[in-house]
């Protein structure tokens, strides 16, 4: 029997070559869409499910309150990993990931800047799984000052995996390389280039770690025993709390609270200081694109199927009189398209294998062919097809199967169309789908685009960032930096700790009555006296730093307007003091006045609302890591060969990590950016399949048409006029598939763009821009076909009826 | 083995009401060969299609192989037919898209029979109506003739008790519709009942009793002897 229904489906093919390639290639569009989100999917949900104990393995949150305010972070504090461990039996293991920014490596020749360096326990090993290229798990982090490198960092510092015992200075300090594991694949939040022994930084602050319990810096994951539930420790830790975390927390004021989430899943969690996180949402979109993709596609396949079923209305009638049941014909039809749809499936591996190069850069991924058949992917890619199959073929199928022989088979029957109110609804569907995907495009776009042209509030252009790594002297700094001054090229520098756009130290301030009641925590930075003309930030009260002022170095700060209103001071900030440098007593070691406030400038990213800052000056015997340089707009390549060339003159082993401020800014933007230009790609896919279908629709629509054409042509009809009863019939649908996608649009983009601190106000642009092509792509292709049809001889279209 | 007692058939549509069949009862038995005769329009094809199980009637019993098949649903109504109805048209109705073979294979598909024994009896049909040569070709590469014969085969190929023919003449030349007419004789002779709708005398000729209808009522049921004469001078 099957064989029969694939028989006659291959030869209506082989008949119909025009809507068999319309059908296949728009299938295998859609399929291969789906296929390359599926790929992309899978592999956002596959994070850290590589180690061999990921079901046992957590990271830890905290939930830190300080003054009334509440702070959820991913980073906890030294002594709570091994504390945990000691208290809870069900605890295994813990480890902790500490990581570094600039972190100065020496190798015999040559210096590097590196901020994928972590440092960790020396049971990490057991724990998560690497793959070991030279050593042994066992002891390789054991020793203050052991390293263990990534195939590629290996490669980097020696061309060589074989280094086991050589040696590198790290801050000065030397390490020394005990193993060589594999580079670390792309589905991990813990990523690095080299693991470091967590016992040097121990080490580097205290013997006793205990002491730590004020700092969170590092990340915690802890290893259950298998079996062992998470919340026997979560639901117990009252007694925990009382003994370790109190009497810290007492010193000023704080508490904590601590949750865990599946090492698997804390990719999606919205913690603050996460590792490599993304948005849950982000994916959800990805599939709903995916389906989209598929139902555009399938629609066209039902579109056609219908509409020409009565081409197929006699063979139905005799197969029903040959015997066939409904059901029979059903399954007959439902064979048929997954027929097409196999076909489909295979192309589109063919275009995945072409398509993948491109998708690779578009998704900055680096996925292989061979991907689509590991674990559970290619099983996904049949069931694509299938869903594709049966989505097209299901509705022909039924409709076709309910035909009555006694009404087909009548010499005088006309070959009419399926129901043309599904056909015309379904037309609309994907009019809908592509101008809500258009929609979408566009105001991703014009959100990253708001982002990028927002007013931060200083000036960040044309600004780069010279790090010096570990070159910590400042004499040598300065005469650097009098050098610099000497180009004309160069308008102006500062130096700074930590550079705008990127991250910022938080510290804890001590409450006294002074501060009002919103004390609690600012951020801060150690800047020169150019800071503030440097950036063109605005002093909208008090003064600047004075260089060399003794009273100005480490006791005078200026805070931003947010920091005033948060510590309740609003106008009236100067001459007031904060507090803070607490030692392990909770007494704070350092005062500092308040000598100017600035205005608010958005001094981290865009991604958060502005917070208070404090910026002061450093100490005499402090060290500058940057030097920031402004240049003349329209000199960058210049410049940066000019620093370059400087930075040797002056360090001659140093390789120079020049980069523009204005990165740090948009880096947390970079997911969205990924996500608008897959959003895009897809988006003229789906106008492209919308027109392919509405391309085959109207050639057999006005094909049908033919007869009535040529009557009206005989009648006086001009081609406008004939143009136009077609526009008419397809404007209309157009214009409700413009009414339904605009509110549905309109909400859920504005939902999205709500969930930005910094977003865009909604406008109809997009919305229109989309309708517009929705609208184009309709009259293009309907006048191609009408004109066409128009243009036949009356006399001859008549007759071939 | 048919017998129909008051059969009415109403077509409804919004506005209008047509009944194409009006209190229509005969019977047949097995073995006749019976013509069905009238003008346009008048219920022929009506009666034919609620005969061969491919419509249900508005009123009326329909009493098919000694059961009341009247209200019988779609899928009681395929089963019945499969198994004994076979169905010649007058537009020949075969798949474009399947060979000779395959379109003379279909009934025994549906009836589940194995593809040996499929191919016996195809085989032993194309043979026995002289189409064997052609088993490869396509409907469309075929005579009007030609595709008519591979109708009958794919009509009788599963034997069945009764094959309805729907003027299987009306787009053939005389000789081919002689040929095919012949064909009908033939198998009515080995015992198949033959209902057959037709214009032509001539072809009603072959017929044993004519059942005449006019505006959906039977007007007269004769034996075809009443009028072989004019029937024989049309040839």
């Amino acid at each position: 029997m099957i064989q029969n229904y694939l028989l006659t489906a291959w030869r209506n093919i082989l008949r119909n070559k025009l809507y068999a390639a319309i059908n296949i290639f728009c299938l295998s569009v859609g399929i291969t869409g789906a296929i390359l989100i599926a790929m992309l999917l899978n592999h956002e949900m596959s994070f850290d499910k590589y180690h061999n104990n990921y079901q046992d393995l957590y990271l830890l949150n905290g939930e830190y309150t300080i003054g009334g305010s509440t702070d959820h972070l991913a980073i906890t504090s030294t002594p709570l990993g091994p504390a945990l461990k000691d208290e809870f039996s069900e605890i295994k293991e813990y480890i902790r990931f500490r990581s570094y920014m600039n972190l100065g490596v020496r190798t015999e020749s040559t210096e590097f800047i590196e901020d994928q360096f972590l440092y960790t326990d020396s049971t990490v090993f057991d724990v998560f799984s690497y793959t070991f290229v030279a050593g042994a798990p066992q002891g390789a982090l054991a020793d203050p000052r052991t390293i263990v490198l990534t195939r590629s960092t290996a490669k980097k510092y020696f061309g060589t995996t074989d280094v086991i015992g050589k040696s590198l200075r790290i801050n000065q300090d030397p390490f020394l390389v005990t193993a060589v594991i594999e580079d670390v694949p792309d589905n991990t939040i813990i990523r690095f280039d080299a693991l470091l022994s967590i016992s040097t930084s121990e080490y580097a602050y205290t013997a006793d770690p205990f002491s730590f319990w004020n700092i969170s810096t590092l990340y915690t994951f802890i290893q259950m025993h298998e079996g062992q539930n998470i919340d026997a420790v979560l639901d117990n830790m009252d007694f925990f709390m009382e003994k370790y975390l109190k009497p810290a927390g007492e010193m000023f004021g704080a508490t904590a609270k601590f949750n865990a989430v599946p090492v698997h899943k804390a990719r999606f969690q919205k913690v603050p200081m996460s590792m490599h996180t993304a948005s849950k949402t982000s994916l959800l979109i990805l599939l709903v694109v995916a389906i989209f993709l598929v139902v555009i596609a399938a629609v066209n396949y039902t579109n056609l199927a219908t509409a020409r079923a009565g081409l197929r209305a006699r063979e139905i009638g005799v197969r029903k009189v040959s015997g066939a049941t409904a059901n029979q014909i059903i399954w007959q039809f439902l064979s048929e398209s997954m027929l097409v749809a196999i076909f489909s499936f295979l192309l589109s591996m063919l275009l995945v294998e072409i398509l993948l190069p491109g998708f690779n850069m578009l998704a900055e991924k680096s996925f292989v062919i061979q991907d689509l058949f590991n674990g559970n992917i290619f099983i996904q890619i049949l069931l694509i097809t299938l869903i594709t199959g049966l989505l097209a073929g299901a509705y022909p199928a039924f409709y076709l199967s309910s035909l009555q022989p006694a009404n087909i088979l009548k010499p005088g029957h006309q070959k009419r169309s399926g129901p043309a109110a599904l056909r015309k609804g379904l037309v609309i569907l994907q009019f809908a789908i592509s101008i809500m995907m258009v929609a979408g495009t566009l105001t991703v776009r014009m959100q990253l685009n708001y982002i990028h042209n927002k007013d931060l509030g200083m000036n960040v252009q044309d600004r780069l960032v010279l790090n010096l790594g570990n070159n910590l002297n400042n004499e040598k700094l300065q005469q650097l930096e009098n050098e610099l001054h000497q180009n004309p090229m160069i308008l102006g520098t500062t130096k700074t700790s930590s550079i705008p756009g990127g991250g910022f130290n938080t510290v804890a301030i001590s409450s006294e009555a002074d501060f009002g009641n919103n004390d609690g925590k600012i951020s801060v930075n150690i800047v020169d006296q150019r800071f503030l003309d440097f950036f063109e930030i605005d002093l909208i009260d008090g003064r600047n730093f004075i260089k060399d002022q003794a009273s100005d170095q480490l006791t005078a700060g200026i805070i931003n307007q947010t920091a005033a209103d948060y510590l309740g001071w609003h106008d009236n900030a100067i001459g007031k003091t904060i507090k803070w440098y607490f030692d392990d007593e909770g007494t704070p070691h350092r005062t500092v006045k308040i000598i100017g406030v600035m205005k608010d400038h958005n001094y981290a990213n865009l991604e958060a609302p502005i917070t208070p800052l404090m910026l002061y000056m450093p100490g005499e015997d402090d060290n500058w890591r940057n030097i920031l340089i402004h240049f003349s707009p329209g000199n960058k390549d210049a410049v940066i060969s000019f620093l370059d060339q400087k930075t040797k003159e002056f360090y001659p082993d140093y390789i120079p990590n020049i980069y523009f401020v204005q990165e740090g800014f948009y880096e947390s933007f970079s997911y969205q950016e990924k996500l608008g230009r897959i959003f895009g790609v897809f988006a003229i896919v789906c106008i492209f399949l919308s027109f392919l279908g509405l391309f085959g629709l109207s050639s057999f629509m006005t094909e049908q048409r033919k007869r009535e054409v040529g009557i009206r042509k005989v009648l006086g009809a001009t081609g406008w006029g004939i143009l136009s009863l077609f526009y008419r019939e397809f404007s209309m649908l157009i214009l409700i598939a413009i009414g339904l996608a605009a509110p549905i649009s309109w909400l859920l983009l504005d939902w999205w763009l709500k969930g930005f601190v910094y977003h865009t106000t909604m406008n109809p642009m997009p919305l229109i821009t989309a309708a517009s092509i929705a609208v184009a792509v309709t009259f293009l292709t309907v006048s191609y076909h009408t004109l066409r049809t128009a243009a036949i001889n009356p006399t001859e279209s008549i007759r071939a009826d | 083995m048919i017998k129909t007692n008051n059969l009415t058939k109403i077509f409804r549509t919004e506005e209008v009401e047509t009944t194409a069949l009006n209190n229509v009862s005969f019977e047949i038995k097995e073995g006749e060969f019976v013509a069905i005769m009238g003008p346009s329009g008048c219920g022929k094809s009506t009666l034919l299609n609620i005969l061969g199980l491919l419509d249900n009637p508005s009123e009326g019993d329909y009493n098919f192989l000694g059961t009341n098949v009247s209200g019988h649903s779609e899928k009681q109504r395929a089963n019945l037919r499969k198994k004994n109805i076979g169905f010649v048209f007058q537009n020949f109705n075969l798949i474009d898209e399947l060979s000779v073979y395959e379109n003379v294979e279909l009934p025994l598909i549906y009836l589940g029979y194995s593809s040996s024994e499929r191919r016996k009896r195809v085989e032993e049909v194309l043979n026995t109506m002289q189409i064997m040569h052609r088993k490869n070709h396509f409907p469309l590469q075929l005579s009007g003739g030609q595709q008519q014969r591979v109708a009958v085969c794919r009509a009788v190929v599963a034997k069945p008790h009764i094959i309805l023919a729907d003027e299987p003449t009306g787009n053939l030349d005389s000789t081919h519709g002689d040929e095919v007419m012949n064909m009908l004789e033939e198998l009515n002779k080995n015992g198949t009942t033959i209902i057959m709708v037709t214009h032509s005398q001539r072809d009603a000729s072959y017929a044993q009793r004519i059942i005449r209808l006019f505006d959906g009522q039977i007007v007269t049921e004769d034996k075809t002897t009443d009028f072989v004469l004019t029937a024989v001078s049309e040839k």
